[in-house]
């Protein structure tokens, strides 16, 4: 088993699961939507059964079905363990061990479906039949997680994961069998998902459905999904880097034919641009503007850092996001005296030795009038408007001024733009001619360092958990926005010059980039 | 006048590992309907210097001219003139067959539709409706193979072409399609490790060893030029004296025999044997192609370069 093959891949997924895993630890109840695109990357990196290599050898079936469900299964929890660990230590208000533990189970009955189908043989059971299930296991698995008390599910859930691992490792053969082609033939044929690309390509030509085939997978609308709804419920920035990563390495490699074919470096590049960029950039606004009609709100304190521990500001009830604190000129905040002379001590956050500080900080001692006072203040900044605060509380809230105003619309956009461009590019540095393998790696640490990072500052910072790289640059585009001329014309050159440069760089870094085999190795 | 050669490699390095080249210092020409076979063992170089030839490559050292183009700068332009198909053809999976020759005759302005309704029938793939990755490695390769030819190419590039197919189907190919271009002007490189193929299309035969071009001649020549003499053990003592005649390559014991390669014809060979040596009825042969190949790259008892 310490030899097998799965647990080769091991060190990439692993590198993955410390995001999701950062992710968990910042918000543990975030788990599931955090662990989700994780989970299908363990899924589809892990070798799970084997071909005719794995069938020349005298392994048992049992064995190797014990090696690789255990491996996966391994790396499937880590984001939940540290999750359980992060919500014990964190203590955070309304974390639940016990639902964790039942999301925990849901993962390892998840890992262990496919092997449950058709488990004697070593072939992959096709997809369609797998996401079947997978449906079937989520709706039930949401109707546990809806009714029944955590504890009662997690016994349900666990005991069916015992359940079914008993049954399949009773019922495996000593040798697992490949399918005959023919066989795999007439299944592939007559797959929903064979079925659903030919419906989806019926409206292209036919010279153009290979291209279409090979940018587009049916796997992709997993991230998709995800992407649309982390935009839905207004925090998607590491699923959209996340799907952009992964979509983009996976179509470079299904569109490599197209490499000996007469279509030129910037043909083929957009082309690979469509199901990322174009595709994810569509979902996101999809998500933008589906999300709050489905009642889905942010309010005041969204995303704002957490209070420091104390007895003045511990109770803030005006809080605000980061983007919206101000920058202290000393290492102490100044006192915000309200006009009748009450006063709050600043919330404060040091970064990179800068003294940020929230100026509509209300401490637990304040007067009602004074959090009033500091909520309408808030409110008008943040939406340009004053709110009282129970209007606040329970009224509707419109987009803030920073992702509402056209200018910042705008800016946003080709931040966006921007920031996808450059990760495919971070792909794309890894395949550089001059570099060798090793370089590979650091393309990829290239792309990891600054997603981790916006997720990762927070606990450097006082654990805090607060993004820091976001409303930086919220703020900066801010700033810009000020500054930028009135004309949206010219706004709009402003913002997709970078956009263009990015592009550019990208472009020339397609064209220097090696996607043809390495050289293999001389036999003896 | 001077012809622009289709294809050429100046002094080609090329490595994936510091301190362990794949390719150095390779050169040579392909010219207009000249068909050049490369050879040499797994990992001699032979894929990496047609992904150099394709631009899919770079080259670390020395510089690459298709059609007096760089493959890298001018893809396009180059590739519109160049049939390929890789050792591992990567076709997409999902597209049936009747697309993807499709997406071809929207790409090649010259593709042969009556080149390509005789292959398809050849290969028994006409009226096919199967996806790529339904079809089996041979039939893929078929597919490959069409879509390399019928925009009638003034280069194919073959990387092991006929891996896959079984052996009168490569045959065919083989006969037929390829020397059916070739009749048209079309230079051909392949690389192959069939010396059965090598010997049936004849031409140029460039073989490389550890990254270097080790031998590059016509067939003929390596035909005509090289015979191996056969010398009972107990007729010819010392084995220094075959290997002082004139022409002697390599001396091996080969049980009770000597076999001896000798860089001449086969009746130089006798004559030098009945002269130099009083040894009449040598036994002196033209060499098979398969036993230059193991000769010359095969093993450490290989001969040196010629």
């Amino acid at each position: 088993m310490r030899r097998d093959l799965s647990l080769r891949v091991s060190a990439p997924v692993v590198v993955l699961g410390l995001l999701a895993v950062v992710t968990s630890v910042k918000a543990p109840n975030l788990v599931l939507v955090a662990g989700l695109p994780y989970c299908f990357f363990v899924w589809s990196w892990m070798p799970r059964r084997g071909g005719a290599f794995d069938a020349a050898l005298p392994i048992r079936g049992r064995e190797l079905f014990a090696a690789r469900y255990l491996s996966s299964l391994t790396l499937m929890l880590i984001p939940f363990i540290v999750a359980i660990v992060a919500g014990v230590i964190s203590n955070e208000r309304g974390f639940s061990a016990g639902v964790t533990l039942e999301y925990m189970a849901i993962a390892a009955l998840a890992t262990l479906v496919p092997y449950a189908l058709r488990p004697g043989e070593l072939n992959e059971p096709p997809l369609w039949l797998t996401i079947a299930f997978w449906i079937a296991l989520a709706a039930l698995s949401a109707a546990i997680l809806r009714f029944l008390d955590p504890t009662v599910g997690f016994v349900l859930l666990a005991g069916s994961t015992i359940l079914v691992g008993r049954e399949l490792w009773l019922g495996l053969p000593d040798w697992l069998r490949l399918t005959g082609t023919k066989v795999s033939v007439d299944r592939q044929a007559s797959s929903p998902l064979t079925r659903l690309r030919d419906v989806s390509t019926a409206m292209v030509p036919e010279s153009w459905k290979p291209v279409l085939r090979s940018t587009f997978s049916p796997r992709f609308l997993i991230f998709y999904g995800v992407v649309f709804f982390s935009a839905g419920i207004g925090s998607w920035l590491l699923m959209l880097a996340l799907a952009t990563m992964s979509i983009s390495s996976s179509t470079r490699y299904s569109m490599r034919w197209l490499s000996a074919i007469p279509l030129s470096n910037r043909a083929r590049l957009l082309l690979s641009l469509v199901p990322t960029v174009f595709t994810l950039s569509v979902c996101t606004v999809a998500g933008r503007i589906i999300g709050p009609q489905f009642g889905v709100d942010r309010d005041l304190s969204f995303r704002a850092p957490m209070s420091s521990i104390g007895p003045s500001n511990y109770f803030n009830r005006s809080k605000v996001p980061l983007e919206y604190w101000s920058r202290s000129k000393g290492t102490v905040a100044p006192a915000i005296v309200a006009p009748w002379g009450e006063s709050s001590a600043a919330d404060t956050i040091t970064v990179l030795g800068m003294t940020l500080f929230d100026p509509y900080t209300s401490g637990s001692d304040n007067s009602s009038r004074f959090v009033d006072w500091q909520v309408a203040r808030a409110t008008s900044a943040i939406y340009g408007y004053p709110m009282s605060v129970a209007q606040e509380k329970h009224g509707d809230h419109p987009e803030p001024l920073m992702d509402r105003e056209p200018r910042m619309r705008i800016l946003n956009a080709a931040a966006v733009l921007a920031l996808m461009l450059l990760i495919v590019w971070s792909t794309e540095f890894g395949m550089w001619n001059r570099f060798g393998r090793i370089w590979k790696y650091f393309g990829a640490a290239l792309l990891a360092i600054p997603v981790a990072a916006m997720f990762w500052v927070d606990h450097i910072y006082q654990n805090r958990r607060a993004e820091l790289l976001v409303p930086i640059a919220k703020k900066l585009l801010w700033h810009a926005s000020n500054a930028l001329p009135a004309n949206l014309v010219v706004v709009a050159i402003a913002a997709f010059l970078p956009v263009l440069a990015v592009y550019s760089l990208l472009e020339w870094q397609f064209a220097q980039s090696e996607l043809a085999a390495r050289r293999p190795k001389p036999q003896a | 006048m001077i012809t622009t050669p289709v294809l050429e490699f100046r002094n080609i390095s090329r490595s994936f590992k510091k301190g362990a080249p794949v390719l150095s210092n390779v050169s040579f020409n392909v010219a207009q309907a000249e068909v050049v076979a490369l050879l040499g063992r797994n990992g001699s170089g032979k894929t990496t210097l047609i992904h150099i030839a394709m631009g899919m490559l770079f080259p670390h050292e020395g510089d690459v001219r298709v059609f007096g183009l760089s493959p890298t700068e001018r893809p396009v332009d180059v590739k519109k003139r160049i049939g390929y198909v890789a050792e591992d053809q990567v076709l997409p999976p999902n597209s049936k067959i009747q697309e993807l020759l499709a997406f071809h005759r929207y790409l090649f302005k010259t593709w042969d539709a009556s080149l390509e309704k005789q292959l398809l029938e050849r290969f028994e793939l006409d009226g096919n409706t199967w996806r790529i990755s339904q079809l089996s490695k041979g039939q893929a390769r078929q597919v490959a193979l069409i879509c390399a030819v019928c925009h009638r190419p003034d280069l194919l590039i073959l990387d092991e072409p006929a891996g896959g197919l079984d052996p009168a189907a490569r045959r065919e190919f083989l006969e037929t399609s390829i020397q059916l271009l070739n009749r048209n002007g079309t230079a051909i490189l392949f690389s192959s490790h069939h010396m059965g193929d090598v010997e049936r299309l004849g031409g140029r035969v460039v073989l490389l060893d550890e990254g270097r071009v080790k031998l590059d001649r016509q067939l003929d020549d390596l035909r005509e030029k090289f015979c191996i003499a056969i010398i009972p053990r107990y007729a010819a003592r010392d084995v220094t004296a075959i290997e002082r005649l004139a022409g002697c390559v390599q001396v091996k014991a080969v049980v009770d025999q000597w076999h001896a390669v000798f860089k001449c014809s086969p009746d130089e060979a006798s004559l030098l044997f009945a002269s130099e040596l009083g040894l009449a009825n040598v036994q002196c042969t033209n060499i098979p192609l398969e036993e230059m190949f193991i000769k010359l790259v095969g093993g450490k008892h290989s001969m040196g370069a010629l």
